[in-house]
């Protein structure tokens, strides 16, 4: 039998270290793991107000799960939490469904806002009304990937409720997968604007006009890997939905799969990525201040929020 | 020779194994990468060096299905 160093029995293996960790020590090494992100980065501040994005997966529960426990006791920053419905069917509304009743369990203001709401439909009719105006079209001329559709919506939405709603931050469940994964993207479609805004805390002091109009997002999760989330999620017996959505694929899902095909074979490459990233980033912001600080900043004209162009992604994609 | 079970993904996977096999070397012959799946036996977490024995029935939960 594997033991922790306490001489507990082991429940997990975390190769990257080399080391087994009994339940306990697990749990204690992702609360640690956190607080010391939070710390470094100085994520929160007193008089902050955080608006928590809870799809009801195991990432977001987690955060809210941990951060709840750290907040709690904190009189000097409030908090609540918001799901977005998709409208992609049985799958979200279980999901929602879970996120409820997490937030209810911890005593957590929560707050639903759908596609419909904002655009008339949600992503059922959208992608059925793409399919119908493809048609005829070759590949690379239209965009059918459901994922576009679906970030730009979902990222419009949470900035401007989260905006309207006053809070000072929106903390979301990324973890160690989905940050090096949006590196890796970044790199290969040489968005070097997308990642200038990368990082522990999504930085928009570059674009001083539009500043005020994002509200910025923390990712206390960046440093967990997803399978970890995953087992914390599990040991903790934290309300989660496993459900696949209908609409994943694209880019992001075959990265995926490189990336864990080479953590399997070194240990810790993940983390290396990261790494490396994070002390590229004043570089990056820097390439990025000289060659696009002069690129005119604006408001789309259609809906008021922030873009680079005339129409904003989600007026371009969605009207 | 050692008979074991892994479920995965709604399959029930028989295999015969060398004795002192790990669940890390099941998984790669059967071509799952053990960074996708968190591994359980009788509803309990384990470690994936775990050495298999004649029997076990091994449950590898899949952990990428988010969207």
């Amino acid at each position: 039998m594997q033991k922790c160093h306490c001489g507990k029995k082991a429940i997990f293996y975390r190769r990257y270290e080399g080391r087994y960790l009994c339940k306990n020590h697990f749990v204690q090494s992702i609360e640690s793991k956190v607080r010391k992100t939070i710390a470094k980065y100085r994520m929160l501040k007193s008089g902050d107000r955080i608006a928590f994005g809870i799809s009801g997966g195991k990432d977001s529960t987690t955060v809210l799960y941990i951060l709840n426990k750290i907040l709690k006791p904190r009189r000097d920053i409030e908090y609540f939490a918001f799901s977005i419905d998709e409208g992609t069917g049985e799958y979200r509304k279980k999901s929602i469904g879970m996120a409820k009743k997490t937030c209810k369990e911890l005593g957590v203001e929560h707050h639903v806002f759908s596609f419909k709401q904002f655009f008339g439909k949600g992503m059922k009719e959208k992608m059925e009304e793409v399919k119908k105006q493809s048609k005829g079209k070759q590949t690379g001329q239209y965009v059918t990937e459901p994922c576009t559709y679906c970030s730009v919506a979902r990222r419009y939405i949470i900035n401007k409720v989260t905006r309207e709603m006053k809070a000072t931050k929106i903390c979301l469940g990324h973890n160690l997968d989905d940050e090096v994964q949006s590196i890796l993207m970044n790199y290969i479609r040489g968005d070097l604007m997308r990642a200038s805004r990368a990082g522990p805390i999504t930085d928009y002091s570059l674009e001083k006009e539009k500043g005020e109009l994002f509200v910025p997002r923390i990712k206390p999760l960046r440093e967990i890997p997803e399978r970890e989330t995953a087992l914390y999620a599990y040991v903790k017996k934290l309300n989660v939905c496993y459900d696949k959505c209908p609409y994943v694929g694209g880019m992001r899902f075959f990265i995926r799969d490189f990336l864990n095909d080479l953590e399997e074979r070194c240990p810790g490459v993940k983390f290396s990525i990261l790494r490396t990233f994070d002390r590229m980033l004043p570089a990056i912001r820097e390439i990025v201040e000289k060659e696009e600080g002069s690129e005119r900043l604006s408001v789309c004209k259609k809906c008021g929020e922030p873009t680079s162009g005339e129409i904003c992604k989600a007026c371009e994609l969605w009207e | 020779m050692i008979n074991v079970t892994l479920f995965y993904r709604n399959e029930k996977i028989k295999s015969k194994v060398s004795e002192g096999t790990t669940i890390e070397e099941l998984l790669k012959k059967l071509k799952i990468n053990r960074e996708t799946v968190l591994i359980f036996k009788n509803k309990e977490p384990i470690p994936d060096t775990y050495k298999l024995k004649d029997g076990d029935k091994i449950e590898a939960m899949l952990i990428t299905t988010r969207g």
